[in-house]
């Protein structure tokens, strides 16, 4: 079956929607944008469209290895097939992003998408250029062995991709209540963006907030604690060379001051922010500042 | 990637940041305010309480010492937004006098290696090299 790429054909809808935004920006000042973090989102988005473009085949050679040789079932091409599809590589994608935020080797991958403090449609294509390398198509290899084909994961892929290019935008509140509770929206996704420690490690979904309500990671937009976006220690540069390598730089540097191989393990496969001695922050410590602190603040 | 599709894409990225620079360019503050920084310092790092804020570079940097103790920090403008950072012995190189008036500030971070301060008199950078340079000594 010759499926589209739903991204490639998607583009002249982003550059439209995205130049929509900048008007609604300028109108209402409901939304924001700075050149250079625009151009820096929009030239990550183009590496990785180069990156992914390169390194796609691989990974549907291996879909394909997998799906000929170990599939568990045949499934076919029935629309069934697509809605199941669908909502299975939704899930490997929840189980991806939870791991990219909680195992430093893949957040260092992920992270270039979180580094602009902006929330707007451009932050949506600030997408890694590593993504291969940090071997995140590992979450998708068991639809492979259940018995979806390989091109039919890579077109439910790309609708997943593009249904979460809209939801990167503070233009839009809230959304009906009903499209709230099963979709992942601007106010959840917001949410997942933030650095409030209220915020942090939430809200994993791709497509579906289900997940997040399954599995114990859902947390409300909140009116009185407004997201403020980015990472815990936000970049100092636009140059998207330091901002794609950063993190991997990170790793590098500590491993090779580390003295110990449990040392070397935990920076690679330890939480963002994990040191040996527990000098650093990571989201859980931040948490626990967070609770202490506003247990220590009397009620009004 | 088709070439066509690539060419596309870099005309979309120019169009995407020309219209960016014409419709939002004013949008950019042009230096911190107290406020602005006490606001920040207090949100990125719990329990910090700006005190004695001292602007650097025409308003476009702060150092900030912290009611509490617990430490300095920087703010800088970045485009419309701020970049913090608690000064730490992790993350500090050194800080050195520039001239009469300037402090650079090198640090363990890779995408922020250095920061040059330039205060409005040459006690102030001083008094802040000083300071900072006290974090830097073992305990």
């Amino acid at each position: 079956m010759n499926l589209p790429d739903p991204v490639t054909l998607a583009i002249p809808a982003f550059v439209i929607l995205i130049v929509a935004e900048m008007v609604y920006a300028r109108v209402t000042r409901k939304a924001e944008f700075e050149v250079r973090d625009s151009a820096t989102s929009l030239i990550m988005g183009l590496g990785s469209q180069l990156a992914g473009a390169a390194m796609n085949g691989a990974v549907i050679a291996i879909g394909f290895f997998l799906w000929q040789n170990f599939r568990l079932f045949d499934i076919g091409w029935a629309v069934w097939a697509f809605v199941v599809a669908f909502l299975l590589e939704d899930l490997a994608y929840y189980v991806f992003h939870r791991m990219a935020h909680r195992v430093r080797w893949f957040w260092a991958s992920h992270v270039i998408h979180h580094s602009s403090q902006h929330y707007n449609l451009t932050t949506a294509l600030r997408q890694t250029w590593t993504g291969f390398f940090s071997i995140a198509f590992a979450f998708r290899l068991p639809l492979f062995i259940i018995g979806f084909h390989p091109l039919m994961i890579a077109f439910v892929k790309g609708l997943n991709l593009v249904y979460q290019f809209w939801i990167h935008t503070e233009a839009i509140n809230k959304c009906p209540r009903w499209f709230e509770a099963v979709f992942n929206t601007p106010s959840h996704h917001r949410v997942h963006h933030a650095t409030n420690p209220r915020y942090l490690d939430a809200n994993y979904a791709g497509a579906l907030i289900i997940w997040d309500k399954m599995f114990g990671t859902f947390v409300p937009e909140l009116a009185e604690d407004p997201p403020r976006y980015g990472i815990v220690k936000n970049l100092g540069t636009f140059n998207p060379l330091k901002v794609a390598f950063h993190e991997w730089v990170g790793i590098a540097k500590d491993v090779w001051a580390a003295k110990t191989w449990r040392d070397r393990a935990g920076y690679f496969l330890g939480p963002p922010g994990w040191s040996p001695d527990g000098s650093r922050q990571t989201s859980d410590s931040i948490k626990a500042e967070w609770r202490a602190a506003a247990e220590k603040v009397p009620a009004d | 990637m088709d070439p066509l599709i690539l060419a596309g894409s870099i005309a979309g990225i120019a169009l995407m940041v020309a219209v960016n620079w014409a419709l939002l360019r004013d949008r950019t503050p042009t230096r911190l305010t107290a406020e602005a920084v006490s606001e920040r310092l207090a949100a990125d790092f719990i329990g910090f309480e700006a005190y004695d804020i001292t602007f650097a570079n025409g308003g476009k940097a702060a150092l900030a010492d912290c009611a509490a103790g617990k430490g300095v920090a920087l703010t800088v403008l970045m485009g419309d937004r701020m970049i913090t950072r608690l000064l730490t012995p992790g993350i500090l190189r050194a800080a050195e006098t520039r001239g009469e008036t300037g402090l650079r500030i090198r640090f363990e971070d890779f995408t922020l290696p250095a920061v040059s301060l330039t205060f409005d008199d040459a006690k102030t950078g001083r008094r802040w090299q000083e300071a900072i340079t006290r974090l830097l000594e073992p305990e």
